[in-house]
């Protein structure tokens, strides 16, 4: 109902049917009838026909069409109990506790049926020696009960949300009373009296001593007040029929022996009292029974008794009770109580709860919002699922954008340096190949023979009397030679052989000449001096390239 | 809940993790592998830059060194020229011959169809490497000739006197005239860059 500034409400039992709509808190519309015939809560179809022919004109009527309905019933089957459980335990272990003990209490199984627990009260304190305690509201219902008076209300084209058995409504709007009137040090016990059940809950402060239903409420008052009864001060009886007994009993009240409270009424208050005597002291042996075994000894006396639910607006009933059970009677509503407790049924718990009653469903419907509440949780987490992917999508965009402008960035810095890399490449290619060239000029061109100084040295080392008429030089890479071809003449001082062979001395002396080979020699007459001709082969040094030296003192040759 | 409730959960779980597992696979998927590929990029990139920045800071050096092979190719191109033209080789020759005062006569290729000589075995030849031989006949002073040789195996080509017959010069008279006839070798030597790429270097 939250959120909703609109509520509708349909209160069905077997002596009345009622449609009430509320906005922001306010009843705007309101139809109410009870049935022509008497019905039990055995005859749960007919009550449904009734109420059915009866929402035919009320819905278009109040203009609730499609509406979705809070509904409050009293079914045939319908259970409700309030059971403790330690508050240590927690609201989960609770709940189960309330549902085992429900199971235990009903004849249909619970788990194929509509059930609901929801703890209600949870005490702020203990008596000494005892430990808080958590109420558990549970409620259960056939699953029939529930589908039946939900396909009565679809039919009237009603959409019915939540299914509210009276008792347990009775039962929290007690407690709820109780929690709202509760004053510290100050034990109170609330009387909520409905139409078909009561509820007697007591407690004192922030903790709830007791919470019990009892099967008596104003329709027990005014079946009672159907009995026979006399008129005036005459012998003649009448019986009222319940429409005339329950005018009675909400118009004129309880009864004293003293007379009715409004004058008006004629009925010999005498007569009628022993018909409700029986209901009253139910009521009151209940109370006095609860207050007994929900407080202390000495907490009893202050007890307060407040009367709340339809029952309320009966005149006399709080004094009756409380002066029947000894207690002190509060006047007038709890304050959190509705004002519209005293005109309408037990819808009027509803109202009490501030919109939040306990309800149930059915099963179906359940199932249906099990599994929307899945695919709920499915889409939720499909979209989680698709912005997690879009984040983690998002992410690697961004990295990618980043790499790319890193990428950009570098790459415009390192073009110098590329093209320096480049350099030093094309450098050490260029170096490699001079390398290569010189290693080449040295193998093939490494050595060579110092011919220049050779002539030189021959030149300087041929004396007079030694007559060369050729000289060959060659150097095949591998071995330099020097093949001299003369003549060595006779002289007054020296003969042509010791000519020779000082000449051919002085040149193997000679540091360009490894070594000197004679070959043919002939002795031939010149002008009548005997002379030698001669073939002398020389092995020559060679020196590296570019490191020929004089070795011998260089000057112009002369021919030798 | 009934069976077929539980299957069409069911399906629609399914549904939903398909939705997301395409939606990854087509969009954040390649995205993610792209980011990755361009971040390995990046970080090999960076290392590239270190590099190149080392190598940078080396530049100075490098220059230095380029500019000394520079002119050892230089040096290589200019003693080539004469093995490799021959227009060359002869205008040097008789420059040389002037210089020194002799006369140059004849200059004779050595052995038509053999004029390029192949290096020997041994040798790592290049495109550019290559050798010929002339001989050279003339005539002059005993000293003339002296500087002639002297001047021939000097620096302007890759010279090698591999013959050299002088005999006196008996029609010029007694001024100490010679003939000569010189077997010369000329040398030329590839000096280019070598290619860095494996099994580029050709053989000539």
């Amino acid at each position: 109902m939250r959120g909703r500034t609109r509520q509708v409400i349909v209160e069905v039992s077997p002596t009345r049917h009622e449609l009430a709509v509320f906005e922001q808190g306010r009843l705007i519309g309101h139809r109410a009838a009870r049935p022509a015939e008497e019905l039990g809560l055995s005859d749960w179809p007919a009550i449904l026909r009734s109420l059915g022919a009866e929402l035919e004109n009320w819905v278009p009527d109040l203009g609730v069409r499609g509406e979705p309905v809070i509904v409050v019933y009293t079914g045939p089957d319908t259970a409700a109990s309030i059971f403790d459980a330690p508050a240590s335990a927690g609201e989960q272990r609770a709940r189960l506790a309330a549902k085992l003990a429900m199971a235990g209490t009903i004849s249909f199984p619970l788990e194929q049926n509509a059930h609901a627990e929801i703890c209600i009260f949870r005490d702020g304190s203990a008596r000494e020696g005892e430990q808080p305690k958590l109420r558990t509201l549970a409620l259960a219902d056939t699953e029939a009960t529930i589908l039946s008076l939900a396909m009565t209300l679809e039919r009237s084209g009603l959409t019915p949300t939540g299914f509210v058995p009276a008792p347990g409504a009775s039962l929290a709007a007690a407690v709820h009373a109780l929690r709202c009137s509760a004053a510290a040090g100050s034990p109170g016990v609330v009387l909520w009296i409905g139409e078909h059940s009561s509820v007697i809950a007591g407690g004192e402060g922030d903790r709830l001593s007791f919470a019990r239903l009892i099967p008596v409420g104003t329709e027990t008052m005014v079946e009672a007040l159907s009995a026979p009864v006399h008129a005036g001060r005459s012998d003649n009886t009448i019986a009222l029929d319940r429409f005339s007994a329950r005018e009675l009993l909400f118009a004129s009240g309880i009864p004293t022996v003293d007379g009715w409270s409004d004058r008006t009424t004629t009925i010999d208050p005498s007569a009628v009292l022993p018909l409700l005597q029986p209901v009253l002291q139910r009521l009151v042996v209940e109370t006095k029974q609860s207050i007994r075994f929900g407080f202390a000894p000495e907490q009893r006396p202050r007890v307060l008794l407040r009367v709340a639910g339809p029952g309320a607006s009966i005149s006399g009933l709080g004094t009756t009770c409380a002066g029947g059970v000894g207690v002190r009677f509060v006047q007038g509503a709890a304050p959190c109580a509705s004002p519209q407790d005293a005109t309408l049924g037990d819808l009027a718990s509803v109202v009490a709860l501030g919109w939040k009653a306990p309800s149930l469903t059915t099963r179906d419907a359940a199932t249906k919002r099990s599994l929307a509440a899945t695919r709920h949780a499915i889409v939720v987490g499909a979209s989680l699922g698709l912005l997690a992917i879009g984040a983690h999508g998002v992410e690697s965009w961004q990295r990618l954008q980043d790499a790319r402008a890193t990428l950009t960035l570098l790459a415009g810095g390192s073009e110098t340096a590329s093209s320096a890399v480049r350099a030093v490449q094309s450098s050490v290619a260029a170096g490699m190949g001079l390398a290569r060239a010189e290693a080449t000029r040295k193998q093939l061109f490494g050595a060579e023979t110092p011919h220049a100084d050779i002539l030189r040295a021959l030149a300087a080392l041929t004396p007079e009397g030694v007559e060369i008429t050729e000289i060959t030089l060659s150097d095949d890479g591998e071995a330099s030679r020097a093949s001299l071809r003369g003549v060595a003449h006779a002289g007054e001082d020296m003969s042509d052989s010791d000519r020779f062979s000082a000449y051919s001395a002085g040149l193997a002396a000679c540091p360009l000449v490894l070594g000197t080979t004679l070959g043919e020699t002939r002795r031939t007459m010149n002008s009548d001096h005997p002379s030698l001709s001669f073939n002398l082969s020389l092995q020559l040094v060679a020196l590296p390239t570019g490191a020929r030296t004089a070795a011998v003192d260089g000057q112009e040759g002369t021919q030798p | 809940m009934t069976h077929e409730q539980a299957r069409k959960l069911i399906a629609q779980l399914a549904i939903a993790a398909a939705v997301c597992a395409g939606v990854h696979a087509i969009g954040a998927g390649p995205l993610r592998t792209r980011a990755l590929a361009a971040e390995a990029e990046l970080a090999s990139f960076i290392d590239q830059h270190d590099m190149n920045a080392a190598v940078l800071a080396d530049l100075p050096r490098v220059v230095e060194t380029r500019q000394l092979t520079d002119a050892g190719v230089r040096r290589f191109a200019s003693r080539n020229q004469p093995a490799l033209d021959e227009s060359a080789m002869f205008t040097q020759v008789l420059d040389l011959a002037a210089q020194s005062g002799v006369s140059v006569e004849q200059v004779i290729p050595a052995g038509e169809g053999q004029r390029d000589v192949t290096l020997p075995a041994g040798a790592k030849p290049r495109p550019g490497d290559r050798r010929t031989r002339y001989t050279l006949v003339g005539g002059g002073s005993y000293g003339a000739t002296t500087d002639f040789l002297e001047r021939l195996q000097g620096d302007w080509a890759y010279c090698a006197v591999r013959q050299c017959r002088i005999t006196p010069d008996y029609q010029a008279g007694s001024g100490g005239a010679v003939r000569f006839s010189l077997l010369l070798e000329l040398f030329s030597f590839d000096a280019a860059p070598i290619s860095l790429t494996p099994g580029t270097e050709g053989a000539p």
